[in-house]
């Protein structure tokens, strides 16, 4: 029995010993020569760079291309995409690029690499396929969309994006529901790919949306929407929204209308949207203030005023943002809601004071000509001393300010203690 | 009686030899996983989305909270390095936990911080707030000034101010790669699954050349011995070890070094508890048991690519505070949440990684220490074979620098953080040097640390920071 152990040990302190060596030597081997292979690439690509741009420069690519033609994956041909890769991404040489990248046989080698076994090879050839701008593999791309993978219907998604072009466009909308419903690829990704289109995704999008009976992938569309250029398509499709049962659905109708701040034909917004700061679900109510900010709805400011008052901290917070955003215009909603009886708005909206330095601007106001303006400031102020939020006035008693001003908050400070 | 005795010496001898064998098996398991996601991994950087998702305005929020405690000597360099992260919108929170020295003064009076009033709300019970220091030039930054509760009540008292979704702990020594952030969130935006929390890899700061404080301009290793057998612990820990556990989805560690966590979840789980000396192995081990009883879909993730540098300690005396400091949180963790052990209600963590954790982490120490005493007895039994005895401490051996190496070349073909060839062979004698002595000071303090549990001293051990002029009375929680 013990021969046996003794045996299976040693046998077993060979095989370590064996695998340590290969590990050493692999080690080694692969530093010497991953360090002279990238010596050699920046050293190519430094030379191609400057050849590229010269012939690119001086018109005489159609001459000169066979010097750029290359073993695939050799050294020389790494640093050539390498460089065009570069290339691509500036204005100038965008069309150049691309061509090169067709008649030096890049695209073709990665067209290959997408029809492969191993995922991350495919994936690695759609997403070089993108990066070139490679337009003639849009429709091999696009098959790619009904892949079973997630991982690959993501990198085709992204990839189909940086190419561009009507009929990519079309083909993701068009797959839009089946993607998001399988969960390949999450609505963020989606939307981040949508973008690059621009406007010009609206009008597949709302096709899309037309036959549409799911909440939820409206819900994406109205989402993917509110990240894409402001337009009135959009904006009358988060109008038709905004009544509808489900809250996610109404919160994205009111971020979409919330980016139309631009939209003359829309002037009626801010009363359409003021209604749902009343929203029985909260999201709502934060996106409706947030919505109104954007839109710069001054005549909300009361209707934002009650939300401080609001069962959720968050659209609480909100709202009292909003409210130091509008200045003085919100000095009566300040002062009504300060000299209420709710202590959380009380503290929120003198968090919200100090956080913007709108404390500052009260101290200023209390030596303005607008004597309505001064007293109101002054109010604020006294009431947030009586809070405890007095910090902004000792330190402006502390530090070079005017004198007018710190004789008044020294009064109002004594008259706060001596009460 | 000698032929008891006898039976049980040849007894535990076969249990010892079979206990290492399924231990080793364990690590190889890992280590082959490891090979195999990390080279996968690699493959997917090259079309990761991260990029695109650094420059999107609907990634989510986060927060970085720094929890500090007398750490004035690095507190600027680890606030510069968090503010200097490339992600789309993120908070910093500095949580003073009742520093003595000037930390706080160093950072009010370098970032122009004033004084403001805010109403402290809590979802998570900690110690009395001080005062909040913000400014408008740095609007992202806010300073908590709190009275002294422990690492865990400072980052639960940074969780109750957060607005963000989500939050990522960071040490105040630390130094976070620009992209980290980004790239520690890539899991959480890119799976379908919940992820509640997502960690990075650690690295050791002492050696490297900072220019501005914050940025890397040249990594060298240094000279001290014992940081550099913690470089290839450290190595081999992340590269291979939580890599491992995260392809089987059975990670409990996360360090709170540097890790990302969706605050819901964590408030839900009831934060992080105040009074265990590892609050980020118990943070992970109470997400695991909140979300297996609620039989919510989750994943916990590590990432083997975001980076974060941290100061290690250069002495035997602080290494062996930090060691003893981790064994103890460990076993705590796991005797806290001892319910789930072989619980099949908690799936495989309950039926298999916490079992694992309890026969080969917390005890492995002990098996180790005795496993010297029975060589002892065996001799004075005379059933001791010298030859036998030989082979197995050379296989032992041949087994540890086996893992090293393996980690090493794991590290050479694919981070390669390490440039030089002197680095490379540095890091390899090193692998093999620590298994003559260093690993076996390492089970002590582990061994140490179980007989301290068992008499009560469960204490922080305060380890400093480079240059921390003071040794701060052991607390029963701290910071770190």
């Amino acid at each position: 029995m013990e021969n046996i152990v003794v045996t299976i040990i040693k046998a077993i302190i060979t095989g370590l010993m064996l695998l340590i060596t290969v590990l050493l030597l692999t080690s080694f081997t692969r530093r010497a020569y991953n360090e002279r292979k990238y010596q050699r690439l920046d050293r190519l690509r430094k030379a191609f760079d400057n050849k590229i741009r010269e012939s690119l420069e001086s018109g005489t690519m159609l001459k000169t291309q066979d010097e750029f033609r290359a073993r695939p994956e050799s050294e020389a041909w790494q640093a050539i995409e390498g460089v065009l890769l570069n290339l691509i991404n500036e204005d100038r040489y965008r069309d150049e690029a691309y061509k090169l990248f067709y008649t030096l046989g890049y695209v073709w080698f990665y067209e290959k690499k997408i029809e492969q076994g191993n995922i991350q090879v495919r994936a690695l050839g759609i997403d070089k396929l993108g990066r070139m701008k490679s337009e003639v593999s849009v429709s091999k791309l696009i098959a790619l969309l009904d892949d079973k993978n997630p991982e690959i219907v993501s990198v085709v998604v992204r990839s189909l994006s940086k190419i561009g072009g009507r009929t990519a466009l079309q083909a993701i909308v068009e797959r839009l529901p089946a993607i998001l419903d399988e969960s390949i690829v999450t609505r963020k990704a989606m939307g981040m790919a949508l973008q690059p289109f621009g406007a010009d995704a609206i009008p597949y999008l709302l096709e899309q949306k037309s036959g549409q009976d799911k909440l939820w992938i409206i819900s994406c569309i109205l989402d993917i929407l509110s990240r894409l250029p402001a337009d009135p398509r959009s904006v009358r499709l988060a109008t038709e929204h905004l009544s509808s049962m489900n809250a996610e659905v109404r919160s994205k109708a009111l971020k979409v209308m919330g980016r139309a701040e631009n939209i003359r034909a829309f002037q009626n917004l801010p009363t359409l949207i003021r209604p749902l700061l009343e929203d029985p679900v909260w999201f709502v109510r934060l996106q409706a203030i947030r919505s109104i900010r954007a839109l710069g709805d001054d005549a909300a400011a009361p209707l934002i005023g009650k939300r401080i008052f609001d069962d959720n901290w968050q659209v609480r917070n909100e709202a009292a943002q909003a409210l130091t955003v509008l200045g003085e215009r919100s000095l009566d909603i300040f002062l009504d809601i300060l000299t209420g009886t709710d202590r959380y708005a009380k503290d929120s909206i003198c968090e919200e004071i100090e956080m913007t330095n709108f404390s500052e601007q009260l101290i200023a106001n209390l030596t303005a000509r607008d004597a309505c303006v001064q007293n109101k400031s002054r109010q604020v102020l006294e009431i947030m001393h009586s809070l405890g939020f007095s910090t902004p006035l000792r330190q402006y008693l502390e530090q070079d300010g005017g004198e007018a001003e710190k004789m008044i908050i020294r009064s109002m400070m004594m008259v706060e203690s001596g009460a | 009686m000698k032929r008891i005795l006898t039976i049980t010496v040849i007894g535990f001898n076969y249990g010892v030899g079979m206990y290492f064998g399924v231990l080793n098996a364990v690590y190889s398991i890992l280590l082959a996983l490891a090979l195999f996601v990390i080279f996968r991994h690699l493959r997917r950087i090259k079309y990761s989305p991260y990029k695109e998702f650094n420059m999107s305005q609907e990634t989510p929020p986060v927060t970085i909270l720094i929890a500090m405690h007398n750490e004035e000597n690095v507190v600027l360099r680890s606030i510069r390095s968090a503010l200097a992260t490339e992600y789309p919108f993120f908070e910093v929170i500095i949580i003073n936990d009742g520093s003595t020295d000037g930390t706080l003064q160093k950072v009010i009076d370098s970032f122009g911080l004033k004084k403001i009033d805010r109403v402290y709300r809590t979802f998570l019970k900690t110690k009395p707030v001080r005062g909040f220091y913000y400014s408008l030039e740095t609007p992202n930054l806010l300073v908590i000034d709190k009275e002294r509760g422990g690492k865990a009540d400072a980052l639960n008292c940074g969780i109750n101010v957060s607005r963000s979704p989500y939050f990522c702990s960071l040490d105040a020594d630390s130094l976070l790669e620009k992209d980290a952030l980004i790239r520690v969130m890539t899991p959480l935006l890119d799976s379908s699954v919940p992820v509640v929390a997502s960690g990075g890899v650690v690295r050791i700061i002492n050696g490297l050349q900072l220019t501005n404080d914050i940025t890397i301009e040249k990594i060298d290793l240094p000279d001290n011995t014992l940081l550099l057998f913690q470089i290839v612990e450290y190595i081999r820990g992340f590269l291979f070890g939580r890599v491992g556990w995260d392809t089987l989805r059975s990670l409990l560690i996360l360090s709170g070094t540097f890790s990302l966590f969706q605050k819901a979840s964590v408030v839900e789980a009831g934060g992080f508890m105040v009074g265990n000396v590892s609050e980020d192995m118990d943070m992970i081990v109470r997400l695991h048991r909140h979300m297996l009883k609620k039989k919510k879909p989750y994943r916990i993730r590590f990432v083997s690519d975001p980076i974060c540098w941290t100061e290690a300690p250069d002495d035997l005396k602080m290494l062996g505070r930090q060691r003893r400091r981790w064994h103890l949180g460990l076993i705590q963790t796991i005797w806290q949440n001892k319910e789930m052990i072989l619980n099949p209600q908690y799936g495989k963590i309950g039926m298999g990684v916490l079992p694992y954790y309890v026969i080969f982490e917390i005890l492995g120490p002990v098996i180790e220490v005795l496993g010297y005493v029975f060589v002892v007895i065996s001799f004075f039994l005379g059933i001791l074979s010298l030859n036998f005895l030989l082979l197995f401490l050379t296989l032992a051996i041949f087994y540890g620098v086996f893992l090293s190496t393996a980690s090493i070349f794991l590290e050479e073909l694919t981070f390669k953080r390490y440039p030089k060839w002197s680095h490379l062979f540095k890091l390899l004698i090193y692998g093999v040097l620590e298994n003559f002595g260093y690993r076996q000071i390492n089970s002590f303090w582990r061994f140490e640390a179980l007989i301290m549990y068992f008499m009560g001293m469960r204490k922080w051990e305060h380890v400093h920071k480079k240059g921390t002029e003071q040794d701060e009375p052991a607390a029963a929680v701290g910071t770190k």
